[in-house]
């Protein structure tokens, strides 16, 4: 289960976190030839904070109008109804776009691994993006870490690589199975640069 | 009593008035925010396309549609 060579060979879900060789999927300046190998997204657990604000966020309403009631402010003296339900209606608007954004972020932060580079897709907010490539003969050292209750629980973490190239290292967050990640970077690594007699390839 | 009607209807009107005010301010920046998510989106969809692309594409012009339309709402409803 944890040897990426165990996995099923082509990924079909779009949603996925880890997806061996992604259907569907492809990059802008992707090469004749380069195939993308791996697609990692963080952990669907990262968005457990965004979904549990979206709740409270949702049930405010629910909430404050009651006890609004209850501690004798009554909203309906002040608003008709009408009012009170563009009100709602721009509440849950808010909610919608807070949803819609949480979302887009998590699916567009992408790491991608091809036969030939790592490549990191940098969704910094709402109006910065960012785009990364290394070339995997420039890694010269790949480092998994699973660190916290959560991130061992739900087997997720970093993988810290270091590379020979403009950008010292790449980061990858929060990604599933770090471990088989670093495994897979290396394989493809020394595919690409055979070990030599000496064995000094990495 | 006539008197605190009339102060309690104009005190009334002001908090309308205010909370329309602060309604669409908010929408004015959600409108520009929903822009930009549709802009990140379309950008994004070129730079890496996925299947889940002109889903993502269509539910954030809808976005900007509802965004846009709730705010001529309350600027002539509320």
């Amino acid at each position: 289960m944890d040897n990426p060579t165990d996995t099923p060979k082509r990924s079909y879900n779009p949603f996925a976190m880890f997806a061996p060789q992604p259907v569907g999927v492809s990059f802008d300046e992707q090469d004749e030839g380069e195939e993308i190998v791996l697609l990692l997204r963080a952990h669907i657990v990262t968005l457990v904070p965004a979904v549990l604000e979206a709740i409270v966020m949702f049930a405010i309403p629910f909430v404050a109008l009651p006890i609004g009631t209850f501690i004798g402010f009554h909203l309906e003296n002040i608003f008709s109804g009408t009012q009170i339900l563009i009100m709602l209606v721009c509440w849950y608007l808010f909610l919608v776009g807070f949803i819609l954004y949480s979302f887009i972020y998590w699916y567009f932060n992408v790491y991608l691994l091809t036969n030939e580079r790592v490549v990191d897709f940098d969704f910094q907010g709402i109006v910065q993006q960012k785009t990364s490539y290394a070339y995997l003969r420039q890694v010269q050292d790949v480092a998994p870490s699973i660190v916290g209750f959560f991130a061992t629980f739900f087997h997720f973490g970093d993988v810290i690589i270091e590379t020979a190239g403009e950008r010292p290292e790449f980061d990858f967050f929060s990604v599933a199975r770090p471990d088989d990640v670093a495994r897979e970077i290396l394989d493809q690594r020394k595919r690409v640069e055979p070990e030599g007699p000496s064995g000094d390839s990495l | 009593m006539p008197l605190e009607k009339t102060t309690q209807f104009f005190g009334n009107i002001n908090m309308t008035i205010g909370v329309k005010a602060i309604l669409v301010l908010l929408l004015v920046f959600n409108l520009v925010f929903s822009f930009l998510v549709f802009r990140q989106i379309q950008i994004m969809g070129k730079k890496l396309p996925t299947p889940l692309g002109p889903l993502l594409r269509f539910i954030s012009t809808i976005y900007v549609g509802v965004a846009a339309a709730v705010l001529l709402l309350v600027v002539g409803v509320f």
